[in-house]
């Protein structure tokens, strides 16, 4: 069922002769995507699943009473052989999920750089704030001066300087890439 | 006496601040931040798959040697590629939380940078301005910077919403399809397991050790037990995953409209699912 033009390497699955009839073969191009290798690993299963029952209802017919070694024998070889078909089919869903993750890499990525640029706004916004204090800072200028009181006066230029450096701190053009929120 | 000039002074200057972002009316962002929060915070996808990645050491014990060196492989191939479907998640919780942010979280609660105003005057009370005054003053330039930071909040989130809808589908989507893988590889691994006992324990014969047999069926229901609770989560979390794709279209397909009755109370649904999901899942 693995063809050349398939991405999954999965082998063959193996069934014993003793089982039931294996499923019908699927074409070779089947395979190709991530909802197909599904699909056989859904098939697979659902074998598994049919051969549990064949195997209970083997042993239900003895009601309790001790089941003869060779049924035993059997029946362990049945369950074996289901086992392995559960590991096959979860080899496949392993497949599937890979196929699923490897075409993810670019809305991923664009996903990522807006979350940056969303990042880089978040900062802009947070300098916008800083407009405001210096508005705030303009505007206690202008009270104090209104006083004629040197001290208060004196106090406003101040800290107006100290918030026009912090702009000027915000504003100035990076050394390195401006950093991301990741 | 300044204090007529001061007004106009400040809604000059206010003016400048404001640019050209004025909008219209009153923006409310509230559920849309809710919903990004929710959406964020959802779980259930990692743990499950978690649980995928640890598959062989709970299988481990019920294996043959045959099949055991299957499932080995099996074990190194998941493990291979699952911080790729950590790394998808990852992405998803980062834009959730990123639009959260833009859409009003406390950060942009420019108030403290208002009293910084309102201590300006205040500073001054010995000039003659009067409380009142300073109160009117800070009301006015709240409702300001409150129209300012809604006008870009709305902005922003309205832009990233457009901008990142069709790759947010696309992870989410990505999500429920793995989910789904992980549910059936369990089922197979539940079966696996459960399916020993099935099997071994009618075969004890009646002069068999009874601590063993009487071990085996509790062990057999406790791991019954176990397996039933789990598929629950997967059921919940595809859900959740399901509601975040709807709320997410929700907010693409009403962009200009983001601050609408029904939008909001669209999104404050989700938000609520999100957070049912969310608590029955942390049980």
């Amino acid at each position: 069922m693995a063809s050349p033009t398939d991405n999954t390497t999965a082998p063959r699955p193996t069934v014993p002769p003793a089982a039931p009839p294996s499923p019908p073969p699927q074409p070779a191009e089947g395979l190709a995507s991530a909802a197909q290798v599904e699909q056989l690993a859904d098939q697979l299963s659902a074998c598994a699943d049919n051969i549990h029952a064949r195997v209970m209802r083997d042993i239900n017919r003895y009601h309790g009473a001790d089941v003869p070694e060779t049924e035993k024998g059997a029946a362990r070889a049945l369950l074996e052989a289901e086992a392995e078909l559960r590991q096959r089919a979860n080899r496949l869903y392993t497949d599937a999920a890979a196929c699923v993750v490897s075409g993810l890499g670019q809305p991923q990525q664009h996903l990522m750089a807006l979350t940056a640029d969303a990042a880089a706004k978040i900062a802009h916004i947070t300098r916008i704030g800083d407009s405001i204090t210096l508005v705030a800072r303009l505007l206690g200028l202008a009270a104090a001066a209104s006083t004629g009181q040197a001290l208060l006066v004196l106090g406003a230029i101040d800290r107006l300087r100290a918030q026009l450096g912090v702009i000027a701190l915000e504003n100035a053009p990076p050394t390195t890439a401006p950093p991301s929120s990741a | 006496m300044n204090i007529r000039r001061l007004p106009v002074l400040f809604l000059l200057a206010a003016s400048l601040a404001l640019g050209g972002c004025a909008a219209p009316g009153h923006v409310n962002l509230v559920q849309v931040r809710d919903f990004a929060d929710a959406s964020a915070r959802l779980g259930g996808y990692g743990e499950l798959a978690r649980r995928y990645r640890d598959t062989y050491e709970r299988e481990q014990p019920y294996l043959s040697p045959a099949v055991d060196r299957i499932a080995k492989e099996n074990d190194a191939r998941r493990r291979a590629i699952y911080d790729d479907f950590v790394s998808i998640q990852k992405s998803v919780v980062l834009y959730m939380q990123t639009l959260s942010v833009l859409a009003g979280d406390a950060r942009y609660d420019l108030s403290d940078r208002i009293d910084d105003l309102g201590n300006g005057l205040k500073a001054n009370a010995d000039s003659g301005l009067q409380q009142k005054q300073i109160t009117a003053y800070t009301g006015l330039t709240r409702l300001i910077t409150r129209v300012i930071a809604s006008g870009y909040q709305s902005r922003s989130v309205e832009t990233m919403v457009r901008d990142g809808d069709a790759d947010v589908q696309v992870l989410l989507e990505a999500m429920m399809a793995l989910t789904r893988l992980y549910a059936k590889t369990n089922e197979n691994e539940k079966k696996t397991v459960l399916g020993v006992f099935d099997v071994e324990i009618p075969f004890s014969p009646r002069t068999s050790d009874r601590m063993l047999v009487t071990l085996a069926k509790v062990h057999y229901l406790s791991k019954a037990t176990e397996y039933k609770l789990i598929d629950k989560r997967y059921d919940m979390a595809l859900q959740g995953l399901a509601k975040v794709a709807k709320g997410h279209q929700t907010m693409r397909e009403n962009l200009n409209n983001l601050s609408g009755d029904d939008v909001r109370k669209m999104l404050a649904a989700y938000g609520r699912d999100l957070r049912d999901i969310r608590d029955g899942l942390s049980n």
